[in-house]
């Protein structure tokens, strides 16, 4: 499998603890920081999203292709840090923190947050 | 209703220019997205396009399974044979395991392994049940009932996790998961007093309550995981 390193990403500086407002704009930071290293990367995918890109075939033609991002492979940790959300959240609904160990079939409502 | 279905709905959020401030809205959207476990961050891949970000996250073997259950799985039980005093019959259990083509054995153990990854994880999935039942053999009167529980809910644990390796699933491989799963979230609250302080009634102190809450809740994240993984069946 080729593995290519397209970025580092940034470690956050540990909270201060001092204040509680200083700690909370010191997350804001962090968190955009993030967001502006992810945009970074993926911008490229984004033009092929949108445009596409004529590939080889396995056919011999070449095509029209589209690469769409469709998964994320990291441990919860690491969704909870990219998705923005609570350690006890989860990425893809919105099952209360309370009710996690509760009824595995009840369904909740996805994240889909788009306007 | 999801914060998107609050927001695009006028009614629920009582805004009133003249009423409200945009202080209040502010707490209003701070407490709706604390409800939902949203921080203040965002999230970097909604702008994507054609991407929808809650579709992104996948269950995948090492992640849920392997350094999220099964992690859980054994604090929980090291917990278990603590209380009832049966760690050294899961040592040694644990050394006389036999070897078996394409099996590979446990080097060192089971107290002196510091370093659970991936592998090592794996590997305890094979052979943690049969090395439980071992240990747990020669239960007193009081111990029967617990026991066959725990040992229930931990075989049905490894028994999904054994299932999620086949390589095609059919209807019936996945009715077998959906079973396991079942057997396991019904079981489970044998753990539960190593998972949080709530029912223990013994004093322990502060560390380790809150590392028990947090393993409970990591649990429980990681089976939501793979519940919600799970192609369900309409609700009865």
């Amino acid at each position: 499998m080729p593995i290519l390193l397209l970025a580092l990403l940034p470690v956050p500086p540990k909270l201060t603890d001092n204040s509680g407002r200083a700690d909370e704009a010191l997350r804001k930071t962090n968190a955009d920081a993030l967001l502006a290293v992810f945009d970074l990367v993926l911008a490229p995918l984004q033009e092929v999203v949108q445009e596409g890109t004529v590939k080889d075939c396995a056919d011999g033609k070449t095509r029209l292709c589209f690469a769409i991002l469709s998964a994320w492979i990291a441990d919860h940790a690491g969704h909870a840090a990219l998705h923005g959300i609570g350690s006890k959240s989860c990425p893809k609904c919105e099952v209360p923190s309370k009710e996690l160990s509760g009824n595995p079939r009840k369904i909740y409502e996805a994240r889909d947050y788009t306007l | 209703m999801g914060i998107r279905g609050r927001y695009m709905r006028p009614a629920t959020i009582p805004y009133n220019g003249e009423k409200h401030g945009s202080k209040s809205l502010e707490r209003l959207a701070s407490q709706v997205f604390q409800q939902v476990g949203v921080k203040i961050g965002g999230n970097v891949f909604t702008e994507l396009y054609r991407v929808n970000p809650a579709d992104l996250h996948k269950p995948d073997l090492l992640h849920n399974i392997y350094l999220g259950l099964f992690k859980h799985m054994i604090e929980c039980v090291e917990g278990f044979l603590e209380k009832h005093k049966w760690q050294l019959a899961f040592d040694d259990a644990w050394k006389e395991i036999p070897p078996y083509p394409g099996f590979s054995l446990p080097k060192r153990a089971y107290c002196e392994v510091t370093s659970w990854q991936g592998k090592e994880m794996r590997n305890l999935g094979r052979y943690i049940s049969a090395v439980l039942a071992c240990a747990l053999r020669n239960p007193d009167r009081s111990q029967h009932q617990d026991f066959n529980i725990a040992l229930k809910c931990v075989g049905s644990l490894v028994d999904f996790s054994l299932i999620t390796q086949y390589r095609s699933p059919t209807p019936d491989t996945l009715a077998y998961m959906e079973r396991y799963l079942q057997t396991f979230h019904q079981r489970k609250d044998i753990f539960l007093e190593f998972w949080t302080s709530k029912s223990t009634g013994v004093e322990v102190n502060r560390q380790g309550r809150e590392l028990r809450r947090l393993m409970a809740n990591q649990m429980a994240q990681e089976a939501h995981h793979i519940s919600a993984a799970q192609p369900r069946r309409q609700a009865d």
